[in-house]
């Protein structure tokens, strides 16, 4: 009997080319730090982010991963003498991602909320921005109070959300009594520019990136806004060494003015 | 245009996984599919009835789940002492899904295929394997054909799917432009993508029916 | 003996299909098996070809025992056993279940080429004369869709040829043919007695059991 007849070559190449393919893509396997508080030092730390989340973490023209957080990122890998591992991750699933040490950081423009603090444990804040209320430039919309009864939109899982939530009734207020998600904020400011939403709530961070991108003179920054937030990076509430080391870093590279030249690459001074 | 500088070489890497998940997925799905139709159809109860609730199960619950519940789920069940890499997790989804629903599919094939065949097979003194291989099987994979080309097409934009687990398809890699670029564009163009690919493998499933046509 | 069948008994349930038939037929004989529609003639058939079981009896072909009654209970032979005892006996069903998706060629080859009993060259041969002998020779690369009724049943005659068995089974062969036709098929099957294989015929047509001759058997509930 032939052991290679055509139709198995075949099988056999298409299997080749499947490899092929897939190899392409380096084959992690989840670390399992979370079972292994003790083991603090490792070769490696693996960074979640969402790589859509301009100017934090996202791609550049060349599809390489850049923004704040990673040169942040970065430069505490170098501290410790060590690279580390990006890996994006679906942000619905960040908290997911870390606790099931599948990733070690969330570390992606991360707000800090009481609520995220019950799943993990927050690095001192490297970053502080308001929430915006933001209207096309021709609205008439010039207050919080002028949001009720409106369509106000946001990116889901977001801390936005959080923050329009923290304002006792201000959800209730909406049109439909409903603060409309979406997945990304370039689907948000979508929506406001298509006229279906009438006031986005958004991270001064992005706001102000997204509105640069779209033509800032399309858009108007209300006065008010809905407080101050900080970002923090997320670690694993089973790494409080590796929270603790972190921690020391960021304050270091906030110290010797490291922070303030990387801050300067992605803000604007005022 | 200064997108389609970003645009074309993601989209590429994206294709990497859009087709490797999608030919990864049928050719280990299709001969798995055909022993689970024929173990659903077994003599035997209980196999008959593990086989219906694997099936029950893979139908009955979104693949976005099931590939959640593979990649994350095992972490917190306790004892299991490993946990499947993302490439590992987004392949076994695929197959446990689709074989799924093609072995329902082989299963009305099989069925549909008239008891008579079976006996002269049977007269003929012809083994019980040798009388599938040869003689059902042919036939039952001109009667599902259509069926399958359904599912294949349906697999293709099913591979989006990965983006759970953080793996860039071509969908993931068109939201990333469109961050970057704050431009509706990457959509139209993996839209086009999408379709190109469905275009080619619709012409590929019609040329392989049409292998079948010569009888009746 | 070339086939010697004894007491057999079916029921489905309370109904009883047949009771207590016995008969045997010699090489080159024919047995016609008369009754009306619902009247088992047909399981007694796949009863001989063991696509059904008996409730009660023995069939002996070629002095093996298919089944044996022994203490009131049916044993059947291993299936090794049975897989050789079974080439003895054709089956030309009503109808006619030839593969759609082969030649008439092929449909005749299958099963030889599967049991290796004869070289492929010998295969070829046989399968070559018996589509010359049935008239086939213009339709031996058409698919089973392209053919009369007539033809078709001839194809599958020949399929059960290819095996060589000694006792060949017709299920209502007239059924699916006109009168023309009906002369042909009474004259090959005369041709392949003549040739020594024991024949039995279920049919419900007085006319062609008077025309085929032979032993007949009424089937009465």
């Amino acid at each position: 009997m032939k052991i290679f007849n055509k139709r198995s070559f075949k099988l056999l190449l298409l299997m080749t080319i499947i490899a092929s393919l897939l190899s392409g893509c380096s084959s992690e396997v989840g670390t399992s730090s979370g079972q292994s508080p003790e083991c603090v030092e490792k070769d490696t730390y693996i960074v979640g982010l969402d790589d859509t989340f301009a100017p934090m973490g996202f791609r550049d023209d060349n599809g390489n991963l850049v923004g704040f957080d990673i040169d942040l990122a970065n430069e505490v890998a170098k501290r410790w003498g060590i690279t580390f591992k990006f890996q994006p991750i679906d942000w619905s699933m960040k908290e997911t991602e870390l606790n099931t040490g599948n990733i070690d950081f969330i570390w992606n423009g991360y707000t800090i909320t009481e609520e995220r603090k019950e799943k993990v444990n927050f690095s001192e804040p490297y970053l502080e921005y308001s929430q915006l209320l933001v209207t096309l430039a021709n609205s008439e919309f010039n207050s919080i109070e002028d949001m009720a009864g409106k369509v106000v939109s946001t990116q889901g899982e977001s801390s936005a959300v959080d923050a329009a939530y923290a304002q006792p009734g201000l959800v209730e207020s909406f049109k439909n009594g409903e603060l409309v998600e979406f997945p990304t904020y370039n689907e948000v400011f979508n929506d406001l520019e298509a006229g279906r939403s009438d006031i986005v709530i958004a991270d001064e961070v992005l706001a102000r990136y997204y509105m640069k991108n779209k033509g800032e003179e399309k858009y108007k920054i209300l006065e008010e806004n809905l407080g101050l937030e900080e970002f923090g990076v997320g670690v694993r509430k089973e790494d409080p060494e590796l929270l603790e080391r972190l921690n020391n870093t960021l304050k270091d590279i906030k110290e010797d003015g490291t922070y303030d030249e990387i801050y300067s690459k992605w803000f604007s001074a005022n | 245009m200064n997108v389609f500088n970003m645009l074309i070489p993601m989209t590429i890497e994206g294709l990497r996984i859009t087709i490797g998940v999608f030919l990864a997925t049928l050719v280990i799905s299709i001969p798995l599919s055909i022993i689970v139709a024929k173990l659903r159809m077994s003599k035997n109860k209980i196999i008959a009835k593990i086989t219906g609730i694997y099936i029950y199960i893979m139908r009955g619950t979104p693949l976005l789940l099931q590939l959640m519940f593979i990649f994350f789920g095992f972490h917190y069940i306790p004892l299991i002492g490993f946990a499947f890499g993302r490439y590992q997790a987004i392949i076994i989804a695929f197959v446990l899904n689709y074989t799924a629903y093609l072995a329902e599919i082989f299963r009305g094939g099989i069925g549909s295929i008239d008891i008579g065949q079976f006996e002269a097979c049977q007269v003929l003194s012809l083994s019980k394997r040798f009388t599938f291989m040869k003689v059902i099987l042919p036939q039952v994979v001109k009667n599902v054909m259509p069926s399958i080309g359904n599912e294949v097409i349906t697999l293709v934009k099913d591979t989006s799917l990965v983006y759970i687990l953080g793996v860039a398809d071509i969908l993931k890699a068109a939201k990333s432009v469109s961050n970057t670029y704050s431009t509706f564009i990457p959509y139209i163009f993996v839209g086009i993508v999408y379709l190109l690919i469905t275009a080619i493998l619709t012409k590929l499933l019609d040329n392989f029916e049409s292998k079948f046509s010569y009888y009746r | 003996m070339t086939l010697v069948v004894e007491n057999l008994s079916k029921s489905y349930g309370d109904t009883n299909v047949f009771s207590d038939i016995s008969f045997a037929l010699e090489k080159g004989e024919i047995l016609c098996i008369r009754g009306k529609s619902g009247q088992g003639k047909t399981t007694l058939l796949r009863c001989l070809n063991n696509l059904e079981t008996l409730d009660k009896g023995s069939i002996k072909i070629n002095n093996r025992y298919l089944c044996k009654e022994v203490n009131g209970k049916v044993n059947y032979a291993s299936q090794q056993e049975l897989k050789v005892i079974r080439q003895d006996i054709g089956f030309v069903f009503q109808s006619f279940n030839l593969f759609p998706h082969m030649t008439v060629k092929e449909n005749l080859l299958l099963a030889p080429k599967f049991l290796k009993k004869l070289s492929n060259d010998e295969i070829e041969k046989k399968a070559d004369e018996l589509i010359l002998k049935l008239d086939l020779s213009t339709k031996s690369d058409n698919y089973p869709y392209q053919l009369s009724g007539g033809q078709k049943q001839r194809v599958a005659i020949a399929r059960a040829c290819m095996l060589s068995p000694s006792i060949l089974c017709f299920d209502e062969p007239t059924s699916a043919l006109d009168e023309e036709t009906m002369g042909q098929i009474s004259k090959i099957i005369k041709e392949l007695a003549a040739q020594g294989i024991a024949i039995i015929i279920v049919t419900h047509d007085s006319a062609f059991v008077e025309e085929i001759g032979g032993k007949v058997i009424t089937l009465k509930n």
